[in-house]
Parts: C-alpha cells; sequence; structure tokens
C-alpha cells in the first residue's frame, strides 16, 4: 500500500515538474498543417520603396537588395520572424560631393506572414527626410484591431478617408481590416505625406488580423530661404 | 489455431491453469469454469485420452491443454493468470513410489507453478487427499528409505510428495505471500473415474462388475472418506472463490467413514448374492490406523455434499460397466486387425489378457511414458550445465545485443499481456489523457508557476526601488513581463472552458485585460532593458578626460575608447525606442480602461501598481534611448556648446554667464572638449545685436544701453535664449571655431542636483557639497571676491562634474530620471536650431505657448557677487473673474526680503487693459508681449492691477475651463498666494487648491512654470 501511494506521488510529482517545464512548447508544430488543413508560413516579409535616390537595405548588418524609385518595391521575403536590425541608407550619386545622407535604423519585430513596409526619401538629416514606416504588433485586443500613428515632429494634423483625426499621436484609431484607408499626414512648415495604409490582396489583410498596425511617419521640413534686399 | 496463439488470445478472459488436469475431476472444474466464461489451460498429458475427455465441454476455443514440458514456457506464452488448480490429491497409496529424479522434477514443476502464481498475483489451491495425510501421520517413523523396495533408489512416497506439496504451497504463502488454500479430498468417486486396482474401492467395483468375488484385504475393516466427483468440483471451485479462504486447509469428503467390508455388502446388494466375500489375510500394507484428526470440513464455507455415497457407489458401478463394454469392442477391434496382419509381433503373443489386464497395462505405458518425458527434461537441464566454451569477440558482441535484446523485450513483456482491443483502448486513453495533460494540466501548472515567480520578483522589485537599483530593476520588471506574457497565453487555451461553462464574456474580460497588461509590462521592461545597455555603454567607456585647473581650457581629452559592440547595440536599441513611449501610454491606458483583477486567487493589480510606478521612469528612459544616439553616438559629428550660469548674479535669461566650452561628438566617442570660466573682460566683449534684442537688453539693465556698448554678458539679460542663440553660436566659433548645432545651459541649480546625486567634488582641499554649496564657493573665492575669480570657482565645479558624469552610468540614470523637473525648473535648458531637437526638447518641456504668461523680472546690480543673496518676491494674486473670458488680477510685490533690486518688470499678454499701479510705469513692447517696468527704489512693496483675457474652454452649458501662467526665471525666488473669486460660479479646482469661502487658494513657491488651471460652472 505504502509502496503504491509512493509511486503515485513519484508520478504526480513528475507530471507537475514535466507540466511545469512543458518542452513541448518550444516544438513548432501544427496539426492543422501536418493535415494539409493549413499552409504553413515560416517567414515574414519587407517591403521597401524608394521615394528619391537608390537606397540599400541591410538586415542585421547584411545587405538584403538595393533599390530605385522606378524599381520600387524591393520585396525581401524569407525573413525570419523576431527581431531584426533594418538599416535603409541612401546610395550617393556623386561620391566625393554628395552629402552624408541621414541612414534609418530600426528595430522591427517581424511576424510570421506579415509584410512590414518602409518608404522613405532619405536626405542629409532627420529633418530633411521624409516617409512612412508600418509595422505590425500583437493587438490588445485582437478581435478589433487599432491603427496607432505617430509623426515627428509630433502634433500634425492627420486625416484618414478625408476625415480630420486629430493631432498625431493617434492611439487606438479603430480600423476594418477590410476596408481601404488612405493617411495624409499635414503640418505647417512641412511638406504634406499621403500613403495608402493596407495591402491591397485579401489574403494578407486576413493575416493582419490579431495585431494592431503602427505607423511611423517622419515629414520633410521645408527649408525657409531667408533673402536679404538692399533698398 | 496453435496453442500459443491461443493462449495469447487468454487475455480477454479470466484464466485458471489446472495441473494434473487428466483427472475426471479436472474435467468437471474445467466444465464449470469454462461455462462460466473463463479461460482454462490444462497441463498433464497432451493425450487423444485426456483430449476425449474435455470433448464434452463444446466452447472448445477456451480450452488449451499443454503436456509437463510446456510448464517452463508457459511464462513466455501467458498473458493473463487467474487462478490456479494444482491438483494433487490422486497419489494417496502408499505402494505408489517415486525415484528421487522424479520427486525432483514434480518440485521443480510446483515450484514453477508457485513463482507462475506469484507473478501473476494470482490465487491458487492445491489439492491432496485426506488418505495421504493420513497416512504420513501414521506413519512418520515407518517411512522407508529403501530397505523394502526392489528400486533402491525409489524412497519417496506419493503421500509424501503430498505432504512436500503442502509444506511448499505453505512457505511460500508465508514468504512470497502467494494467495494459495489447501483443499483435502476424500477419494473421489462417480461417473468419469479411472479405475486404481490398487484401491479397494475400485477394486471392489470392478470385482463386483466383472462377476468375481469380492475380496477385502484383512479384515475389512479399513475406512476411507468418499465423495462424489460433482461435489468435490463444488468444493474446490467454492474454496478458491470464497473470500478469506487463503492460507487455510480445508477437508472435503462426505461425512462419514465408510469401511471396505461395508462397500463390499452394498455392491453385493446391487448385483446379487452370488458373489462371495472373501478376506485376505496376506496383505496387511496399510499401517496400523491412529486417531486423526481431519482439517476443518469445508462446511464451515457453506459447502456441503449433495451426493450421497450409497449413490455415488451405484454411479460408479454403472460407470466402470461402460469402461468395460468400451474395452471389450476396443480390444475385438484390434483382433481383427490382427487377423488382418500377415505379420504378427511375437510381441503381441504377449498382449495381457481380458479387459482388467488390458486396462492396467494401459496405465503402466501412461506411468512409462511420463517417466519418459521426465527423463528427457533432466538430460535438457544437464546439457545447460555442461561447460562453456570461450566466446568469439564476434560472438560476444551478438550476444550483448541479445542480451540488450532480451532485457527490452523482457521490460516490454507486459504488452504480451494486452490485446489489440485493450491496446487501442488504452492509446485512446493515453492519448486522451495527453490531451488533457498537455492541454489543460501542464498550462495550469505552468500559471501557478507563473504566479509564484511574479510575486517573487515583484517584492525584489519593491526593494530595489527603495534602493534605486535600476540594472535589478530592469532584470525584475523582464522577469515579471515574460511571466504575465505567459500567463497571458496559458490563459487564452481555456476559451473553450470557459464558453462550455457560459462564462463567454467573462473570458473576453479577463483576457482582453491580461492581454493589455502584459503589452503594458512588456512595453515598460523594453524600456528599461534599452538603459541597460546604454547604462553598460557608459560604464566600459573610457573617455580618458583630463582636468587641467591651470589650463585655458579646464578639460582636455586623453586617450580613450569606446566598446564598439556595445555602441552598435545601443544604436539598435535607439532604433527599437522609437515609438516605444507611446506604445507605454497607448497600453497603459488600455490597462487603465480594462483592470485586470484576481485569477486564480492572485490579484494581478496588486502586483502592478508596482511595474505601474515606474511608467514615467520607462517613459523617460524610453525617450533618452531614441534621443541619445541621434544626439551623441550618431557617425556625423556634433557640436555642442556649453554655457554654465551663475544664476546668483540675476538675469532675467537666469544668471549671468560664468563659463563657455564646446564638446564634440562623432560615434559616441569624444573628439575634442573645452571648458573656460569667462573673466570679468571676457564679459565686457563688446558685441553687437539687433535692434529688438537692444530693447529688451534695456528693460532689464541697470545702466543706459546703446548699440555701442551692449556686451557679451548684456546678451544674458534676454529673458527668450532662442534670441541669443544665433549671438552666442557666433560667439564660440569666433572662441572655438566650430559651428554648435546646440547650447546647453546649465545653472548653478544644476550644478546643486549632481551634488545632490553624486556626493561631492574636492576642490583646493574644500568639499563641495549640496547642502554646503555656497559657503564652500566663498570660500574658494577667499578674499579676491572678484566675477572672475566666482566664475572659475564655478567652472572648476562644473568640469570636474562632467568627468564625473562621463564616467558614471548610474549618475546618468538619476539625472535622466529627475530630467523632467530639472528641466522644468531650468537648470538645463538645451537651445537648437535643429527642430528635431527643438521638438524633442519641446516634449519635456510645459507647453505654456497658448496661456497668457506673466513673467517677472527683477532688475538687479551686476556686480553683487554674493552667492547667497538671492532676488525674491511674495506674491499676492486676487483674480476676480467678471465674465468666464475675463479676470480682473491685482497683483502685490512684496520685495522686502530680497537682494536690493532697482526695478520690477512683469511682462504681460499684449491684450491687457485697465493698467493701474502704486507706481509709476514704463511700458515696453517685446516680442509681442508688454512688459511693465516699476521702479522699486526705496520701497517694499508695490502693486499693479489690470484686466485680461484668460485662455477658456468651453466644456458645456455654462461650464468653462479657465487657464493663465506664471513664468518662473531661475534664480528669482517667488513665493505666490492665489485667490480666485468668481460671483455666481462654482469651481472644480485640482489636488493643489483649496476652495475656501466660494474663492479659490492656490499657493506655493515658482520653481516650474506655474499654470492657473481651474474649471468653473455657473
Amino acid at each position: 500500500m505504502l509502496k503504491k501511494v509512493s509511486i503515485a506521488i513519484v508520478v504526480i510529482t513528475l507530471l507537475v515538474i514535466i507540466g511545469v517545464w512543458s518542452p513541448w512548447r518550444n516544438l513548432d508544430f501544427s496539426l492543422m498543417e501536418f493535415f494539409g488543413l493549413k499552409q504553413s508560413i515560416d517567414y515574414a516579409g519587407l517591403q521597401v520603396y524608394s521615394l528619391s535616390g537608390e537606397i540599400e537595405v541591410e538586415i542585421d548588418g547584411e545587405l538584403a537588395g538595393n533599390v530605385t524609385v522606378d524599381g520600387s518595391p524591393l520585396d525581401i521575403v524569407e525573413i525570419d520572424p523576431g527581431e531584426h536590425l533594418v538599416t535603409v541608407k541612401r546610395v550617393p550619386e556623386d561620391q566625393a560631393n554628395d552629402p552624408i545622407y541621414y541612414q534609418l535604423n530600426r528595430v522591427i519585430k517581424f511576424e510570421k506572414g506579415i509584410n512590414t513596409v518602409i518608404a522613405y526619401e532619405l536626405g542629409p538629416t532627420k529633418d530633411f527626410s521624409e516617409g512612412y514606416l508600418i509595422t505590425t504588433s500583437r493587438a490588445i485586443n485582437p478581435g478589433s484591431p487599432k491603427l496607432n500613428i505617430t509623426t515627428s515632429p509630433d502634433v500634425s494634423n492627420v486625416i484618414i478617408n478625408n476625415l480630420d483625426a486629430g493631432s498625431s499621436p493617434v492611439s487606438n484609431y479603430e480600423i476594418n481590416l477590410f476596408e481601404d484607408y488612405n493617411i495624409k499626414i499635414l503640418k505647417e512648415n512641412f511638406e504634406t505625406i499621403e500613403f495608402s495604409l493596407l495591402p491591397d490582396d485579401d489574403v494578407q489583410r486576413e493575416l493582419l488580423s490579431g495585431y494592431d498596425i503602427n505607423v511611423e511617419v517622419s515629414l520633410f521640413q521645408i527649408p525657409i530661404e531667408i533673402i536679404e534686399v538692399n533698398e | 489455431m496453435s496453442n500459443k496463439n491461443k493462449l495469447k488470445s487468454s487475455v480477454k478472459y479470466p484464466t485458471s491453469l489446472i495441473i494434473g488436469g487428466d483427472d475426471f475431476l479436472a474435467v468437471e472444474i474445467a466444465k464449470s469454469l469454462i461455462e462460466q466464461g473463463g479461460y482454462v489451460v490444462i497441463i498433464d498429458r497432451d493425450s487423444e485420452k485426456t483430449r476425449e475427455k474435455y470433448e464434452v465441454i463444446k466452447n472448445q476455443k477456451l480450452l488449451t491443454i499443454l503436456d509437463y514440458s510446456s510448464v517452463e514456457f508457459l511464462d513466455d506464452d501467458l498473458r493473463r493468470l487467474d487462478y490456479v488448480f494444482y491438483l494433487g490429491h490422486n497419489y494417496d497409496h502408499p505402494s505408489s513410489k517415486l525415484s528421487s529424479q522424479e520427486f525432483l522434477q514434480y518440485s521443480n514443476y510446483l515450484d514453477l507453478i508457485i513463482n507462475l502464481t506469484g507473478k501473476y498475483k494470482a490465487k491458487m489451491l492445491l489439492s491432496s487427499s485426506i488418505k495421504a495425510n493420513q497416512i504420513i501421520l501414521n506413519s512418520r517413523e515407518e517411512i522407508d528409505f529403501g530397505k523394502n523396495t526392489k528400486e533402491k533408489h525409489a524412497v519417496y512416497s506419493q503421500t509424501e510428495m503430498q505432504r512436500y506439496a503442502e509444506a511448499l504451497v505453505f512457505e511460500a504463502m508465508e514468504k512470497l505471500d502467494l494467495d494459495a488454500r489447501i483443499v483435502r479430498l476424500g477419494r473421489v468417486v462417480g461417473p468419469g473415474m479411472d479405475f486404481d486396482l490398487d484401491h479397494s474401492f475400485d477394486q471392489l467395483v470392478m470385482e463386483a462388475v466383472m462377476g468375481k468375488d469380492l475380496k477385502l484385504k484383512s479384515d475389512g475393516l479399513e475406512s476411507n472418506m468418499y465423495v462424489h466427483v460433482l461435489d468435490a468440483a463444488y468444493g474446490i471451485i467454492k474454496a478458491m472463490f470464497t473470500k478469506e479462504t487463503s492460507g487455510k486447509i480445508y477437508s472435503v469428503s462426505n461425512d462419514e467413514e465408510i469401511t471396505d467390508l461395508s462397500i463390499a455388502y452394498k455392491l453385493q446388494e446391487l448385483v446379487g448374492l452370488d458373489q462371495e466375500i472373501k478376506f485376505d489375510n496376506s496383505t496387511g500394507e496399510y499401517p496400523a490406523i491412529r486417531y486423526h484428526k481431519p482439517a476443518k470440513s469445508l462446511t464451515t464455507i457453506g459447502w456441503l455434499p449433495r451426493v450421497s455415497f450409497h449413490r455415488a457407489l451405484v454411479q460408479s458401478f454403472d460407470y466402470a460397466k461402460q469402461v468395460l463394454v468400451q474395452e471389450a469392442n476396443r480390444v475385438m477391434m484390434r483382433e481383427d486387425e490382427i487377423t488382418d496382419d500377415v505379420n504378427v509381433s511375437s510381441e503381441d503373443d504377449n498382449e495381457p489378457k481380458g479387459a482388467l489386464a488390458r486396462l492396467i497395462a494401459e496405465r503402466k505405458a501412461q506411468e512409462l511414458s511420463r517417466r519418459g518425458s521426465i527423463l528427457i527434461a533432466n538430460e535438457k537441464l544437464k546439457d545447460q550445465s555442461k561447460a562453456k566454451r570461450k566466446l568469439t569477440a564476434g560472438e560476444k558482441v551478438s550476444r550483448a545485443f541479445q542480451s540488450r535484446y532480451d532485457s527490452l523485450t523482457h521490460k516490454l513483456r507486459f504488452l504480451k499481456k494486452i490485446t489489440l482491443s485493450e491496446l487501442v483502448m488504452y492509446a485512446l486513453v493515453l492519448a486522451v489523457f495527453s490531451v488533457i495533460y498537455i492541454g489543460f494540466l501542464a498550462p495550469v501548472f505552468v500559471m501557478f508557476k507563473n504566479l509564484v515567480l511574479i510575486e517573487y520578483y515583484n517584492v525584489a522589485l519593491e526593494r530595489h526601488i527603495d534602493t534605486q537599483d535600476y540594472q535589478m530593476i530592469t532584470g525584475d520588471v523582464g522577469h515579471i513581463s515574460e511571466n504575465v506574457t505567459e500567463f497571458s497565453e496559458n490563459h487564452a487555451r481555456f476559451e473553450q472552458v470557459y464558453v462550455v461553462l457560459g462564462a463567454r464574456e467573462n473570458y473576453q474580460t479577463t483576457q482582453d485585460s491580461l492581454s493589455a497588461l502584459s503589452l503594458h509590462i512588456q512595453a515598460i521592461s523594453d524600456a528599461f532593458s534599452l538603459n541597460s545597455d546604454f547604462y553598460e555603454l557608459v560604464e566600459g567607456a573610457d573617455y580618458s578626460l583630463v582636468y587641467r585647473p591651470t589650463g585655458e581650457s579646464l578639460l582636455d581629452l586623453g586617450p580613450g575608447s569606446i566598446d564598439e559592440e556595445m555602441l552598435a547595440k545601443v544604436l539598435a536599441d535607439s532604433a527599437r525606442a522609437n515609438q516605444l513611449d507611446t506604445k507605454i501610454e497607448i497600453t497603459s491606458q488600455a490597462v487603465r480602461n480594462k483592470p485586470v483583477g484576481k485569477i486564480l486567487g492572485y490579484d494581478l493589480s496588486k502586483m502592478y501598481e508596482k511595474v505601474y510606478s515606474l511608467e514615467g521612469t520607462a517613459i523617460k528612459f524610453s525617450k533618452f534611448t531614441q534621443n541619445f544616439s541621434e544626439y551623441f553616438l550618431s557617425n556625423s559629428t556634433k557640436t555642442y556648446t556649453m554655457v554654465l550660469q551663475d544664476d546668483s548674479r540675476y538675469t532675467p535669461s537666469g544668471g549671468y554667464p560664468a563659463a563657455i566650452g564646446i564638446i564634440q561628438i562623432r560615434g559616441g566617442e569624444l573628439s575634442d572638449i573645452e571648458l573656460s570660466p569667462l573673466s570679468e573682460e571676457d564679459l565686457a566683449e563688446k558685441i553687437n545685436v539687433e535692434e529688438d534684442e537692444l530693447e529688451m537688453i534695456q528693460v532689464a539693465s541697470t545702466d543706459f544701453k546703446s548699440s555701442d556698448n551692449v556686451t557679451f554678458a548684456d546678451l544674458f539679460l534676454i529673458p527668450d535664449k532662442s534670441i541669443i542663440e544665433d549671438d552666442l553660436n557666433e560667439y564660440v566659433d569666433k572662441k572655438f571655431s566650430v559651428e554648435s548645432q546646440a547650447i546647453f545651459f546649465a545653472n548653478t541649480g544644476f550644478l546643486k542636483d549632481i551634488l545632490a546625486q553624486n556626493g561631492e567634488v574636492e576642490i583646493n582641499q574644500v568639499l563641495i557639497r549640496e547642502d554646503t554649496f555656497s559657503s564652500s564657493v566663498e570660500l574658494l573665492i577667499g578674499e579676491n571676491n572678484t566675477i572672475t575669480r566666482k566664475n572659475e570657482v564655478l567652472a572648476n565645479i562644473f568640469a570636474l562634474q562632467i568627468i564625473d558624469m562621463t564616467g558614471n552610468p548610474a549618475l546618468l540614470y538619476k539625472l535622466i530620471i529627475s530630467g523632467d523637473d530639472i528641466l522644468a525648473n531650468k537648470e538645463l535648458q538645451i537651445e537648437s536650431s535643429s527642430t528635431q531637437i527643438a521638438y524633442d526638447v519641446g516634449d519635456l518641456e510645459l507647453d505654456t505657448e497658448d496661456i497668457p504668461r506673466f513673467e517677472i523680472f527683477p532688475v538687479v546690480d551686476p556686480n553683487v557677487i554674493s552667492s547667497s543673496s538671492y532676488p525674491a518676491v511674495n506674491l499676492v494674486i486676487k483674480d476676480d473673474l467678471v465674465l468666464p473670458s475675463e479676470i480682473e488680477r491685482e497683483m502685490t510685490f512684496d520685495f522686502s526680503n530680497s537682494q536690493d533690486m532697482e526695478r520690477l518688470v512683469l511682462c504681460t499678454p499684449s491684450g491687457i487693459s485697465n493698467i493701474q499701479a502704486s507706481q509709476e510705469l514704463a511700458k515696453t513692447f517685446i516680442e509681442g508681449r508688454l512688459c511693465l517696468s516699476l521702479d522699486t527704489s526705496d520701497l517694499q512693496e508695490l502693486t499693479l492691477s489690470f484686466t485680461f483675457e484668460p485662455s477658456v474652454e468651453t466644456l458645456g452649458d455654462n461650464e468653462y475651463n479657465v487657464r493663465s501662467a506664471l513664468i518662473n526665471t531661475p534664480g528669482l525666488v517667488v513665493n505666490y498666494d492665489i485667490e480666485v473669486g468668481s460671483a455666481g460660479y462654482e469651481f472644480s479646482q485640482s489636488d493643489d487648491m483649496i476652495n475656501s469661502g466660494g474663492k479659490l487658494i492656490i499657493s506655493g513657491e515658482l520653481i516650474e512654470n506655474k499654470i492657473i488651471d481651474f474649471s468653473i460652472r455657473k
């Protein structure tokens, strides 16, 4: 009897220890995929648009490709999900005379099957660069995806589908993944930027469910030229 | 189907093993067991005769008959064993002898069966005979050790073997905890019995059937106990299946003992009196009878004999007749065959004649056959014990593998006992258990682990917050974040459980709260983690700053270095930090909207309080990380100007400059640094200023200033530093030949902040601490009390503190955390033409852009050098809200406790009206604002009243939010008492206000810009 109780205690203890350890959590296994009911998506993607000149894209310090305005977008597929340092550099047309361009560095958390979008015109400084970056993050409320917009500089006017959404930053703006969204950012003394938020493909839109969409916009400062007039 | 396969299928049925099964009693027992759905394995001679006996059992597939040689291999083939019937009751005649070899073999079989029984935890029943027990007891001292036998080796009797069997079973019961019982049977008689002519009953019945005289041994008073075969079978089954029979011995027989003479009489009655009874006195094989007390009768557990002895005798007599008829027929058939056969064996001539003789011959043949089997088995044993030859290496390997294989198969033997359907069922049960275990139980265990760890790190966090150990705090928050995230993920697995329980909404609410909490803590953790890398970068960097107290520049550069790998990491962090502050704010809002409560008995919201207290710090860290890399780590060279202002020598911009320097940074490394104190000559250097700058200087200067006599020091009379930025950049360009991207203005308040965080600095053996700052400075100035000397002292303190800051990440941490206050108090101000810097800094400054601002500037003697005498004003403001959009304000300035001041300047919004003052005032418009200058000579107090329009926001019908602002300037001490009255309106105020008698009272010291903000409702 004592032996049986001891064995039962040992077995239960082992089950608790293994349960707490739960090594199977590290297994990347899906029954749906195993039975071919669902297609396996193992990689994330990055789409890079150049808004001016040729730009070079590095992921974790390794060259991933170059793209020009006409050749945009550059589609980088098969990026392992997780955090990667993405560097976007302007390729100088004249190595000797071109200024040192601003370099965009972002650590982006790539999610399986989801494309991150970077569209930039890189100028000599951050002030004189513009563009946007669309990323995703795990939704606070998975059933209701939200849009968050930050701008540099902030307190810019955000227009979504021709409706004023207030000043940036815009947080938790409710969106429907199957509608189209046109985003327009305006600020005095800065150039206006306008772009579409969601991909055209419905399948890709479906992959976005369960995620919030984050947009980071940099505005181009309009240079003010002071002209001295001698009367 | 082979017997092996049949045995495998036995696992479905309760399995019984009957040893000694070639017995009519065994047939009855087997029939009974099979009829009840059991599976029976018979061990005996697998002969045609045995099979004939069992043919009466219809369901043949539940029966397996094996011979004795199979006993050794039974264990390999059996999958299940429940009951073992070891029938050893047949050998009760003292003349039956066994050789030692036979005895050993019998012992081996019994031992194997006992082991098998024990292994399967089966129940065992051993049957022996009452007669044998009786004989043994009576002839213990007369056991023949071979003297009276022809065969010297045959020293054991069958009765002894029964005694041995009982003893072995009892030993096993004691030592092996065997569940066994012993049943001693009377002589079993009835239809189906085997007639043993050595037994008096069998002999008398046969003689009666054959019409012979009935011969009795001795006087015929030898008596025996008898039991009918059906009663015996019933008794054995009863003993096996009745509870609490284990370890006991029972007797199974009819109550009375029957003498041979009595049997002879009964047979005479049956066949008539033609047959005589004869007594043979020549034989006396039975030992003298002593008193024998049989074992407890089975009647004690409810068994009763149903067939009387008389009836048993009649049935035995009838059966004997049938046997003789069958034997006669068989003999006739054989004789026909012999007639047909030409080659007749000579041995055939010796064929025993007569039915009884043939029967006896057959029995002897069976005995010989049994002995033959035993001898063959012994030969096998001998072969196994032969000396082993040496094995080759290959054989050793092969045997090692075989041994492992055998070991594995042995361990997996339990599978043999499982049928396919059971295997499928077990697999299903295992699968269901696995799903429940992995899907639900394991997540619950993990969730409990998470809660334990959350509580553990929460306690540690509280401790580390108290000690301000930010490295440890980073670790604690990281662990809490990991566990909250894991907890949230595991909770999500229980959605279907909530649905089944009809609590879908509860699930959604809890999960949403957990998700928000998880994301929020993760964002805070990320912010701390990013700063941790920065900490390591600064800690590992060697800036090699050299302090040169006698040099033109107090600071110089030595050969420094920075950890390039860590630098790359911090640069990556700055990229990661982007939007992190927004993320913290968004998730924080989500947590507040969806507060999390108790889960699994643990109050997560209580834990959250501690983490939430770090939210502000996390936001500061993330902003700092974002900006730090841009301003200090980028690959392009960044040059910044450092200006130290002496706020004890008051100017509207925060004090006259005491030192100026530059710092150049490229890729995180210092490429140049200079810091020089400003002498009186430097300060008196003439500079050109714009017209509007001159106007501002004139308002705040004690001397008359024209475009010809504006000095470098006069620039600091302009309150708005953005206006003097270009002039300073020009000065820096001229002095240091560099182009500055931003100017950092620090004042003595900032130096005190560093001292408060970092302890003390030492100059000329004078320790300078925050609390003794002024006296230490005066001590260092000494008797040479000049502006130049004071600036030198302050510049040296500043230089030493810069050295402290560059190699001390802990100090930088503390400064970052108190950064908001430092900037709000204007102890450190940053001006830059860079929009980015302006916006980044603007984030940290109080936004007063759209609010009517009132700024007070005293005009004091620039030559007063004291470090302890400051201009100070006690300000009383009485606001009367005429309309929500109009305020009548009366301001009373009491400067009785102040350093001497020549004038007081109040800059107001340009739209004020109804200005009245207790003193003559001058009006100047500067930068769109109206500055009122009042002469304070020989006065200790003055009053000013006017009407202005505050910033008003309509909240609803007759409900408004009203705001105006007081702007502080470093170096001026302002204590304020504000009283707001409003006829017909009710106030709703914030925490720092008191509502007294329908009036709003606000008091405090103006150490940062103050927004007077309240709501009113009619």
